[in-house]
């Protein structure tokens, strides 16, 4: 077997993970695609003078993330709207969309199996990918995201961690202690409460999708937890509890039955849905990708990232069908 | 040599395997249909003279300008392989990838663009093939490595427009069948 054949058998497995490991140091798909193209291109140019010093999957991780940190020290960090500041009860006459701000991006599912992937890199794609924990790794230094990530969310050792970093296993340690409790701080609390069970919630997900295409807002009202919130980037408003949720998606997005089409996609591992909204032409436009937090028979969280542009990192169609 | 050349090996050897395709042109096919959607043989093989020239100009000058056509020559498989010829002989001058290269207002990595490169000349060699009656397959170093390169040179994002979404394959099938219908195509 020959070198290329090696590198080509050694990597491929990985790319669904490391395009998931980039994600979670920068927030934004679309550099986490550069950074594991960047990544795949420069272990393939040296592979030969790897010569299996250690695993294939640590040395990618290695070039991985010191192309993160490189990325994250040339910019801020990616936000949510409530992140930015408290929530307003009504929507603005003339609301604000801040396009300027690098928001924070969802991440596809559907990307992190990655071709050829066996089932238990599947798992390391999947793992801390929820968009909460996502936001608030924003809260950390680089390096203080990529020991938590590394040990925290991969379970590596601490030993392997340091040497990664070039630290020592002592610094690794309170670096940890420093950056876990600087998440706990910021991470919701909802990320505490148990996953619902799988027919649950994927019956609370038709009924909030037949409620939003049936322009039902008393339907919908019922799917809501009382503190519901509610965010819209590239919008900096955003909504708390149950009440002003609701009249914010009744008064701007509930205009008639089937304005909005609603295809159930995955999206950090949480229900989503690229939303498609009716034009005057009839046809359906891609309008918003929606993700959904849910705990027990209720949805606690909507993040609607208006921003088609985003469909086509999903791999989403502009536009979806014809007609009703 | 370091290894730090393998774009350009890449490209070297994605060319011999379209020089051996364009062996089997007969002219009589030229107006015949190829697996690119809506183009005759004789248009893929102008295409594809326009992008080796392209090709061409990235290695060698580190920019792409306006995609001008080649010379006039005989036949578009004349011009094809004069260009495949002029390329190879720039990548034997050159020696390294580690350049960047501009495309328009854009920067790519020289290695960016030597595989980008050599992806487009090994699939349309392939197709060069096919539409001679001849299904020469990709060779198997290439085709693994543009295999394990082409998903994250090419992501959804940047796909449309560009290539068909990808063909289903059993997991058995060999890497030129599987790169290919990776690129939208049925082997």
């Amino acid at each position: 077997m020959t070198d290329s054949d090696d590198f080509a058998s050694a990597t491929s497995q990985f790319r669904g993970e490391l395009l998931a490991h980039c994600y979670r140091m920068l927030g934004s798909i679309e550099e986490a695609e550069d950074l594991v193209q960047d990544t795949y291109l420069r272990a393939w140019r040296s592979y030969d003078g790897f010569a299996g010093r250690s695993s294939v999957r640590t040395w990618l991780y290695r070039i991985a993330t010191n192309a993160c940190l490189t990325a994250i020290e040339q910019r801020g960090r990616r936000p949510l709207p409530s992140g930015l500041g408290d929530p307003v009860s009504e929507m603005e006459a003339a609301p604000v969309a801040r396009t300027d701000i690098p928001w924070l991006q969802p991440f596809p599912d559907a990307r992190a199996a990655g071709e050829f992937a066996d089932p238990a890199t599947v798992v390391w794609a999947r793992a801390g990918i929820r968009l909460a924990l996502i936001a608030a790794l924003q809260y950390l230094s680089a390096r203080q995201r990529a020991m938590v990530i590394l040990r925290d969310v991969l379970e590596w050792p601490a030993a392997d961690v340091a040497d990664l970093l070039g630290m020592t296993t002592t610094a690794v340690n309170s670096g940890l202690r420093r950056a876990r409790a600087e998440l706990a701080r910021v991470l919701p609390v909802e990320e505490d409460l148990a996953e619902p069970a799988e027919a649950d919630r994927r019956a609370l997900v038709e009924r909030f999708a037949a409620a939003i295409e049936g322009a039902d807002a008393a339907a919908l009202s019922v799917l809501l937890r009382d503190d519901v919130e509610l965010e819209m980037p590239p919008l900096t408003s955003w909504f708390a509890g149950r009440t002003d949720v609701l009249r914010c998606i009744d008064d701007h997005f509930l205009i008639e039955p089937g304005g909005l089409r609603l295809v159930p996609i995955s999206a950090n591992d949480q229900p989503a849905f690229a939303v498609y909204q009716r034009g005057g032409d009839g046809a359906y436009h891609a309008h918003a990708l929606m993700v959904l937090s849910v705990s027990g028979t209720e949805v606690t969280r909507i993040v609607s990232f208006v921003t088609p542009d985003l469909f086509k990192l999903f791999g989403l169609p502009a536009s979806d069908g014809i007609g009703a | 040599m370091a290894a730090l050349n393998r774009g350009l090996e890449l490209l070297e050897s994605a060319i011999g395997y379209a020089l051996t395709s364009l062996a089997d042109v007969r002219p009589t096919r030229l107006d015949g249909p190829t697996p690119c959607r809506e183009w005759t043989l004789e248009l893929l093989l102008v295409h594809l003279g326009d992008s080796i020239l392209a090709l061409r100009q990235a290695v060698g000058d580190g920019r792409v300008d306006q995609v001008g056509r080649g010379g006039n020559h005989r036949t578009p498989t004349a011009g094809v392989r004069a260009e495949a010829i002029a390329l190879l002989e720039t990548c034997a001058s050159v020696r390294t990838d580690e350049s960047i290269v501009r495309v328009g207002d854009r920067k790519l990595p020289g290695s960016l663009a030597a595989v980008t490169g050599a992806m487009e000349i090994s699939v349309h060699g392939w197709d060069i093939g096919v539409a001679s009656g001849l299904r020469r397959p990709i060779p198997p170093l290439l085709a693994g490595v543009l295999l394990a390169l082409a998903p994250v040179v090419l992501p959804p994002r940047i796909r449309p427009g560009l290539f068909d979404e990808p063909v289903a394959l059993p997991a058995e099938a060999t890497v030129s069948d599987r790169l290919v219908a990776f690129l939208g195509r049925h082997p």
